[in-house]
Parts: structure tokens; sequence; C-alpha cells
């Protein structure tokens, strides 16, 4: 009659639980007893009766009738581009960054509080004044080369402000996520440059302090950006990650130059 | 299935993303009707506490807690239903039909040469707590851990429950001939 402790061990072993110095006992209490070699055999043609069990698939309609039941939140966008652009009149000269590469211009002023769902969906729209953008250079460019997508993420640095300027290429939908509140950095515009194609990242949402854009194809854009007064994080580097269906493939952080 | 892959797809769900939502369920959907399946015994139920599982889930998921893992969570969402189906078709179902069910000869699944059919049915001979860690241990592949963070019971229990339960469904294949 095997006791509880022997039991146990066995159980534990087949299920893989068991430390190093318990796996020594076990291998004793085996060599010592043909009792317990019985047991242990009977327990695991029972684990490899379960693993020789077909997995079933489930009903091939059951995910859409489940996907069509989800409610869902209505997505909360910063702008869907290129409607944003619709509305808008671009900018006429006066804007330094990246002179005659800019042409679809939209920015807008959010004010010194910090960014919230509900800020940025009543955002109104405002000029930024020149000086409040920046010259480039002085901080991280990251060069992304990954599958499926290669291009540039660069951070410019100046007094008044920071602007990411982002050079992608991707075959497939990537999206990436700057996390702008633990930088203590606020939007204040974005550009585009016009290709000709008539061809824009598909969205730029702003949610909990966090930016996301998601891409596809070739494009090159710019986001303004101000350190918020409310913050207590100014100069903290950027985290930015980028993701691809649903699995994080890259991660980094933009820093300006010290 | 990474536990930070899941936070990312659920904060994306929280904010619309429908292509979030299909990832989530094509990650689960097939574990969770498994699960289902094994615990309630036949297909269409597993069909249905799936589709009552992620319908809860993708409802609740402002009250899902990121410290604790998701297939954790929705795990014991689909233990749950399981057994609440369960004891709904224990409603529908006469005393005459148990004592049928019950009166399978145990030479019956050797005739039949049906073992999936004799280790499933062994399984749902077990009460419905032994059932579920056998379940969650052989088919969900969990750890003790995890089992108990499912379950909201002590390791100790899980243990125990799953030692027995293994003794009773030895015994029950043993006199069916399939052991």
């Amino acid at each position: 009659m095997l006791n509880q402790r022997i039991i146990e061990l066995i159980n534990a072993g087949i299920d893989g639980e068991l430390g190093s110095e318990e796996q020594k006992e076990l291998e004793a209490v085996l060599d010592s007893s043909p009792e317990a070699v019985t047991f242990r055999l009977e327990l695991l043609g029972l684990d490899n009766a379960f693993r020789n069990l077909p997995e079933l698939d489930p009903p091939p309609a059951l995910a859409s009738t489940i996907l069509d039941q989800v409610q869902l939140p209505d997505r909360q966008k910063l702008f869907k581009l290129p409607g944003f652009f619709a509305g808008l009149t671009p900018v006429a000269g006066g804007l330094a960054f990246a002179a005659g590469l800019l042409l679809a211009v939209g920015f807008y002023e959010t004010g010194s509080r910090k960014l919230t769902q509900q800020d940025t969906v009543n955002m109104v729209g405002t000029m930024v004044a020149s000086d409040q953008v920046t010259a480039p250079g002085q901080g991280d460019r990251l060069m992304l080369d990954l599958d499926g997508m290669s291009g540039t993420v660069s951070l410019n640095v100046s007094k008044n402000g920071r602007a990411i300027e982002f050079d992608l290429d991707s075959s497939q939908l990537i999206e990436i996520e700057l996390d702008l509140e633990k930088a203590g950095l606020i939007v204040i515009g974005f550009a585009q440059d016009d290709r000709g194609d008539g061809s824009f990242i598909d969205t730029l949402e702003l949610l909990g302090g966090t930016m996301r854009v998601v891409n596809q194809g070739k494009h090159h854009f710019v986001v303004f950006l101000r350190q918020s007064p409310d913050s207590e994080n100014h100069g903290k580097d950027i985290r930015i990650g980028i993701s691809h269906d649903g699995e994080r493939v890259y991660e980094d952080t933009l820093g300006a130059w010290r | 299935m990474s536990n930070s892959r899941d936070q990312a797809l659920i904060e994306r769900c929280k904010r619309g993303d429908r292509r979030a939502l299909e990832q989530l369920l094509g990650d689960y959907e097939r574990p969770v009707y498994n699960a289902a399946y094994r615990i309630v015994g036949n297909p269409d139920d597993a069909a249905d506490v799936t589709q009552v599982v992620f319908l809860k889930a993708f409802e609740q998921l402002d009250q899902y807690k990121p410290e604790f893992k998701f297939f954790s969570w929705i795990y014991r969402i689909a233990i749950n239903e399981s057994i609440n189906q369960i004891k709904r078709n224990r409603n529908h179902v006469s005393l005459d039909d148990r004592e049928i069910s019950n009166v399978r000869g145990p030479d019956d699944f050797v005739r039949a040469g049906d073992i999936s059919r004799g280790i499933q049915e062994s399984l749902m001979g077990l009460q419905e707590d032994y059932r579920t860690v056998v379940v969650l241990r052989h088919f969900s592949e969990c750890s003790y851990r995890q089992i108990s963070e499912i379950l909201h019971i002590p390791e100790k229990t899980v243990k125990s429950r799953l030692y027995s339960a293994r003794q009773l469904m030895k015994q029950k294949l043993k006199g069916s001939g399939i052991f």
C-alpha cells in the first residue's frame, strides 16, 4: 500500500511539478518499490490517453456569430485621414520645419491641459506659430529594418518644441505607439508629405497620453509636440513600440541629445 | 499567447478596435471550446458556452484587471459557464434519461472501439469540481498554480482533487476494459 507522500510525488512527477530534491526522492522510491512503479505506469497511461484525444474544431460559424454580437465602444480617433485634411485650409508658409516637404498640413493647439480622450474628441484646430515648431536635428534617429517594414523615425528638438518625423515604407499594416504622457508631451500639430498619390496614413489617435499611428505603404509625416506645462516628466525619453498583427515587433526610445 | 500580447489586444478592444477583438477571439476560441466540450460533454453545448463566454468577456473588458492573466480570467468564465450549462441540462434531463445513460456497460466502449468516447464518458462520470481540474490540467495544460488562480482554490486543493479524480478515472477505465 503506497503512502500519501509517494502518491503525491508520483502525481506531481507526471505533472512536471517536482523540484530537483523531490525528483531525487521520487527516483529513490521508484528504485525500491515495484508497487510505486506500477502505480506510476498506470498514471502515465492515463496521461497518454488524454494526450491522444483529438482536439476538436469549433463550429466554423461560431467566431462570426460571436463577432456579430459583440458591441465595442466607438473608436475615438483624433482624426481620420484624409477626412481630417478635407476640412482644413493649408497653411500658407511660415512653418519652418522641412520647408517645401510638407504640403498637406494641419495644426491644432490643445492648450496646456493634459490630453484626455474627451479632449481629443472635442479638439478645435488652430494654427501653431512657426517658432513653436522646430528645426531638424538634436535627437535620436531610429533606423528600422523589420520584417515587412523599413524606414526611419527621428526626433527633432528645439527650445520650444519637438517634432517626430516618420519616413516609413511598410508592406503590411503596422501600428506605432508613442507614450507621450510619460515624456510630458502633448501634440500640437501634424503634417504629411503629399506624394501626389492622394494616400495618407490610415489612423492617428490620441488616447490616454498615448499616440497611435496606423500605417501601411510609403508615407512621410511629422507629428509636432510640445512640453505640457502640467507635467513633471519634462525631458524624458519617448517610448516607441511598433506592432504588427497584435504582436509587438519593435521597442525603443527616442531621446534628445544631451 | 503571451500576456503582453493579450494586454495590448485588450487595450485596443477597449478603444473599439475590432481587429484586436478578432485576434483575441482567434487566440482563445479553440482552447475555450475544447475545455467547455470536455466539461459539458457535447459539441452543441460547448459551442453555446463558448459564445456566452466571449460575449461576457468582451462586455466586461472594463472589469478585467491587467494584473491577472487574461487566459486565467477567460478560463474562469468558461468553467463557470460550463457548470451553469450542466445545471441547465440537468434540469431538463429526466430521471429515466439519467438511468439510461448510466447503464452503459463497460464493454460498450471496447465494442465501439471508441477510446476517446470512453475517456470522455468517464470524465463525465466525475463530479464537476473533479472534472474541471482534470480538464484544466490535461486538456488546457495548466499548471497547479494556474488552476489555483482560475478556480480560486488553494494549490493543495487542486492537487487533492486532481489525484482523487485520476484514481476514480483509472478505476472506471479499468472496469470498462479500456485501461
